[in-house]
């Protein structure tokens, strides 16, 4: 994964919480900041990137899978 | 109308009863609108810990306090059932929602109860707990503030023995949430319980505030909500009203107000009705809840006369004021069944006034000195 400013951990959170606690993170991080967010593989990687896809100014920048979660970097832009 | 039952429930917060639904969503549900309703409840948990000054636990929902209080109790002894610490500490001062949860699941899963011993003002000897915490004792459960006496534990001294002994420590601070200190960063309890209409918020919903490293059963099954332990749609609205609430006290500076309202009430009693009685030393202790005897008057025909006037106050907690028996609590610090029918409680909150204490001061001694 290349840098990240801040990491967030997820994994075991059920859907949505997940996601709510990443856009509550996310609110409070700085524009131009990249997140690494680890999230369970499954139901809720799929929900979480539908989700974001509604959000104006966080974009999945990088994403890996890994055995049975995922790494993500997510940026957020003004 | 006076309202001097605090310790009973509370009015809302201004504003409150007018809270807005846009928050309906089901917070399982994925779409926008579930999700938007999630992150208003985890805000509302975020709040919750911050006041509590913690990152190291969570905050379940439950229905009520005292549904928090079983499901802890529950969970505890159901998990540790085969574990060779066999006994339970608590007092005799304990809400029911302790005391009769415990006896019940002690008995289900083979557990035998001690009860700490307590001084006349209801404060937990620490002397007899520290010669009562040994191997044998798996949970220790002492509330924050006593519902009826208004008096509070030393809890920070409580967790330490507790946890120098390997026992687990539930605090019900259902009444002393935000009005008086509970810092878990500092005294590291294990599970806490807290509600949200002693604080001017909601009925309808409590919490059960639990380490990151304890262990929980579920309590509710079914759905899979609050992390698979506590099923059942969450409660929105009341949830979200916690948390307005919390930010309410906070923005408010309400604990200067109750601090200063506390301390007008007892000196105005002191001062123009000297011959009652406060059954706790409260001032050192109390905030806002004020067990009082008034020696040669039988406290529900004050209770009566003072709701003719509109003024309603207590005659000891709110569940067992409709009970003929005396109150355990105040058996509890000693008192004779005289003295408990002679008992009145008044609990003060935010939103009382300095001139309803006048009112209700000038009022009772009317009605004390009319029947002589």
């Amino acid at each position: 994964m290349s840098q990240f400013d801040q990491k967030l951990d997820l994994l075991g959170i059920p859907c949505p919480q997940n996601t709510a606690k990443a856009l509550i993170f996310l609110e409070l991080q700085e524009f131009g900041s990249k997140t690494l967010i680890l999230i369970d593989d499954g139901e809720p990687i799929k929900n979480f990137k539908e989700s974001l896809e509604l959000e104006i100014g966080l974009s999945i920048i990088e994403q890996t899978k890994e055995e049975n979660y995922w790494q993500l970097i997510v940026l957020k832009e003004e | 109308m006076i309202y001097f039952d605090n310790a009973a429930t509370t009015p809302l917060i201004p504003g409150l009863n007018s809270l807005d639904d846009s928050c309906f969503g089901n917070s399982s549900s994925i779409y926008k609108l579930g999700v938007k309703t999630s992150i208003e409840i985890e805000k509302v948990r975020n709040l919750i810990l911050t006041e509590l000054n913690s990152n190291q636990h969570k905050v379940y929902f439950t229905g009520t306090g005292t549904e928090a209080n079983n499901w802890v109790i529950f969970s505890t002894l159901y998990l540790n059932r085969n574990n060779l610490r066999k006994k339970i500490l608590t007092s005799k001062i304990e809400h029911p929602s302790i005391l009769n949860p415990l006896s019940f699941y002690s008995t289900m899963f083979g557990f035998e109860i001690e009860y700490v011993e307590n001084d006349k003002n209801g404060i937990i000897s620490l002397s007899d707990l520290k010669k009562k915490l040994n191997s044998d004792i798996l949970f220790c459960s002492i509330m924050h503030v006593n519902n009826e006496l208004g008096t509070c534990q030393p809890i920070d001294e409580i967790q330490k023995l507790c946890h120098t002994n390997q026992v687990i420590f539930h605090v019900d601070a259902c009444q002393g949430f935000l009005k008086k200190l509970l810092d878990l960063k500092r005294s590291n309890i294990d599970f806490v319980t807290i509600n949200s209409h002693k604080i001017n918020g909601p009925k309808g919903v409590g919490a059960l505030v639990v380490h990151s490293q304890q262990k929980m059963a579920p309590f509710i099954l079914g759905g899979g909500q609050e992390f698979g332990l506590r099923s059942g749609t969450l409660n929105n609205s009341g949830i979200l009203g916690f948390g307005r609430a919390i930010a309410y006290w906070k923005e408010q500076k309400t604990l200067n107000k109750l601090e200063n309202l506390s301390k007008y009430f007892t000196e105005l009693i002191k001062e123009k009705l000297p011959e009652i009685q406060f059954n706790a030393e409260v001032l050192k202790e109390s905030l806002f809840v004020f067990s009082m005897r008034i020696p040669n008057k039988n406290a529900k025909d004050i209770l009566r006369k003072l709701e003719k006037k509109e003024i309603y106050i207590s005659t000891g907690s709110a569940c067992s004021s409709n009970k003929d028996t005396p109150s355990y609590v105040l058996k509890a610090i000693g008192l004779s069944d005289q003295e408990c029918t002679e008992t009145i409680r008044v609990s003060l909150g935010i939103l009382n006034e300095i001139e309803e204490i006048e009112v209700f001061v000038s009022i009772l001694k009317e009605i004390i000195y009319e029947s002589i």
